[in-house]
């Protein structure tokens, strides 16, 4: 029992870097999440987050667990895939779904901030159309196109990191 | 080594993931304590899933209990249109949703040609819309706007051949906002309601759609149209024809023009009544300052003063022996309302504010045309293209009168101003809805056409027929009504997909 309590504290210290690393991308992903949802209540709508607060309690734990999926997925893939290749799309793919949920809502955010509506089933047959255009210039959507830059190069950091951490993985088996 | 290390990850993730859940959590509590979760803002459901509040003949008998169970329902189903867990959905699925519902559900649901059943056919009947009446391909079509000619009254305003006609699409413009007496702000929409001090008016006339497009076929061409907007828009035009009033008097002579301060080409608006429904001459807000896209950066479209201005240099430029049709949709009631004029009992709120922009751009044009040439020669209906959706705005206004709350559909106002000022005050009280407007001119131009309208004329038939209007409160949402609602969409649908409400060789033939 203890050799094994042992082995788990010598992974733990070995391969530190990795899994602080894997902790601050899920707690990234999750703070980003739950810091959206918050504006969005606060600024965008009437209400408060007490006016909902157990169901927003509820999408907290959603949240989590999907933050949870996402960044374990990641890093459990790079662990165990070697070729460079496939590690490079893996980070790509984990970008690409990074970047799709913030495009979708960064639109959402310009919806509410416009239009008084969140996005919802209609959203298709409303957007792009050529009056909307005139938001994409506006002083907010900057500041929203920044929001979302920031939090992507973040990701993207530690994405780089956990990445070169899972490079020298075989290098404590080796030993 | 790879298995310890991977699940070392996943513990330590779940750490993390606890970690700021519970933070959040803390934060929560702290700030108010956890409280409503929002789930007694729905209407009760039955155990079948269905949503009953319904008024039995003992409850009727009692007034003051049917008034309770009446505001009993209005308060379920206002707190649904506001229910804040609106804000809690996950937007990526709602995109993916709409993805689906655009490019596949209507697909799907208008595939078919759909044959309505004879129990919907005699609930259509009830409200004045009769069915397969001529044709089973285009099962709108009928020979009149009177669905029983002997009804015909001439006890009404005349509109006389060749008067020029201008219809004013207010949007969003409730009836509610023009009660002073209601709201309390003295001169919110001060100009419009000189405007209806001059003119008769319809006083429960109901929005019969939502939105903007959907509101100005069912107006100009007493039409339902059901679909998300996409008329004439690129990425799946709608092809379907309606039959609108610039239609029916082009043959009358007259020219026809619309004007609006929204852009001309928001869901193909200009291609749609352009090429399809008879208009010469379409000027959006590309026409009317076409200084680039900085001049309409605040909204939608330019602000009602621009077009007001512009339908002044319009009617100047219009000659006095040709009668023209003109129509005009503002914009600055729109959210984002657009702001030129403050009220000064708004409290900062902008839609109130946009409102009064519009009376006072209206205010401009009102004046001009009644000293103007075509004065005498000319009807104006003001209307609204709808009621006031539930923006933010709206909501917080709304909460100093709750008992008008009537978001997307409400009474709007319907003035029409004759010339000379005739029938100047005369009121009609009937219940009708924006469908009727149509055959409603005609029958006051004394006008009569094979049609596919879903209004009948006020004046002679609407008392006959039941509105869409629920006096009672009584409502029942189940199974068997869902699938009738979905089989009536489908049948929609399939007319929209594949033109099927006009015949395709039809031409306005006058009786």
């Amino acid at each position: 029992m203890n050799s094994r309590i042992d082995v788990i504290k010598s992974t733990f210290i070995e391969k530190k870097g990795l899994i602080v690393a894997s902790a601050a991308l899920t707690f990234v992903v999750m703070l980003y999440f739950i810091v959206w949802h918050c504006s969005i209540i606060a600024i965008g709508s009437i209400y408060s987050i007490q006016d909902v607060s157990g169901d927003f309690l509820r999408l907290t734990a959603k949240y989590g667990a999907a933050s949870l999926i996402y960044s374990s997925a990641v890093c459990i893939s790079l662990i165990v895939f070697r070729r460079p290749v496939v590690r490079k799309f893996i980070v790509g793919f984990a970008l690409f779904l990074f970047f799709a949920s913030e495009f979708v809502r960064m639109f959402d955010w310009g919806a509410l901030y416009f239009g008084g509506a969140h996005v919802d089933s209609n959203f298709w047959a409303h957007a792009f159309y050529s009056d909307g255009t005139v938001y994409l210039t506006t002083w907010l959507s900057f500041g929203i196109y920044a929001s979302v830059l920031a939090i992507f190069a973040l990701v993207f950091a530690i994405l780089r990191k956990i990445y070169l951490y899972t490079d020298r993985v075989d290098e404590g088996a080796r030993s | 080594m790879k298995a310890r290390l991977s699940i070392i990850v996943i513990v330590v993730n779940a750490v993390a993931a606890l970690a700021l859940g519970l933070l959040v959590a803390v934060c929560v509590w702290l700030s108010g304590l956890v409280g409503d979760d929002g789930r007694d803002r729905q209407p009760v459901k039955n155990s079948d899933g269905s949503i009953s509040v319904l008024v039995d003949k003992k409850t009727l008998m009692d007034r003051e209990k049917s008034i309770e169970r009446i505001k009993t329902a209005e308060k379920a189903f206002r707190n649904d249109i506001s229910d804040p867990r609106v804000y809690l959905r996950l937007p990526e699925s709602e995109f993916f949703r709409s993805l689906f519902a655009y490019y596949f559900l209507s697909k799907i649901m208008s595939a078919k040609p759909v044959t309505l059943d004879k129990a919907i056919i005699d609930l259509f009947k009830e409200r004045g819309q009769l069915l397969y009446s001529m044709d089973e391909r285009y099962p709108l079509m009928k020979k009149s706007i009177y669905l029983d000619p002997r009804r015909k009254t001439y006890n009404r305003p005349a509109i006389r051949p060749g008067t020029n006609v201008i219809i004013i699409f207010v949007e969003s413009l409730s009836d509610f906002f023009l009660k002073e007496e209601l709201h309390g702000l003295r001169g919110l929409t001060g100009h419009i309601n000189e405007m209806g001090n001059e003119s008769f008016s319809f006083t429960r006339m109901r929005n019969a759609s939502f939105p903007t497009i959907r509101g100005l076929i069912a107006a100009l061409g007493s039409g339902v149209y059901l679909l998300d907007e996409n008329i004439g828009g690129s990425r799946i035009p709608i092809p379907c024809r309606f039959l609108f009033l610039s239609n029916i008097l082009k043959k009358k002579g007259y020219t026809t023009i619309h004007a609006q301060a929204g852009s001309e080409h928001f869901i193909g608006m200009k291609d749609f009544f352009m090429k399809r429904e008879g208009y010469d001459y379409f000027y959006g807000c590309e026409s009317l300052i076409p200084r680039g896209i900085r001049d309409r950066e605040n909204g939608f479209g330019v602000d009602d003063d621009v077009l007001f201005g512009f339908v002044v240099e319009l009617l100047k430029k219009q000659p006095r022996n040709a009668p023209f049709l003109l129509t005009i949709s503002t914009i600055n009631s729109h959210p984002p309302f657009k702001v030129k004029e403050r009220h000064p009992g708004s409290d900062g709120n902008e839609m109130i504010d946009a409102i009064h922009s519009t009376d006072r751009a209206f205010g401009e044009f009102w004046e001009y045309f009644k000293k103007s040439p075509h004065a005498d020669n000319t009807v104006v209906i003001l209307t609204a293209d709808h009621a006031m959706g539930n923006n933010k705005q709206y909501i917080d206004f709304m909460k100093k009168h709750e008992d008008h709350f009537s978001p997307f559909f409400d009474i709007i106002p319907c003035y029409i101003h004759f010339p000379g000022g005739a029938y100047r005050g005369v009121k009609n009280d009937t219940l009708c809805t924006s469908m009727d407007l149509l055959p409603t001119l005609l029958e006051m131009m004394d006008m009569d056409l094979p049609n596919p309208f879903m209004g009948i004329p006020i004046f002679s038939e609407r008392k006959y027929y039941k509105n869409m209007d629920n006096p009672t409160g009584a409502m029942k949402l189940d199974q068997a009504t869902i699938a009738q609602a979905k089989k009536i969409l489908a049948f929609y649908l399939n007319l929209y997909k594949e033109d099927r409400i006009l015949p395709k060789d039809y031409s306005v033939t006058l009786h």
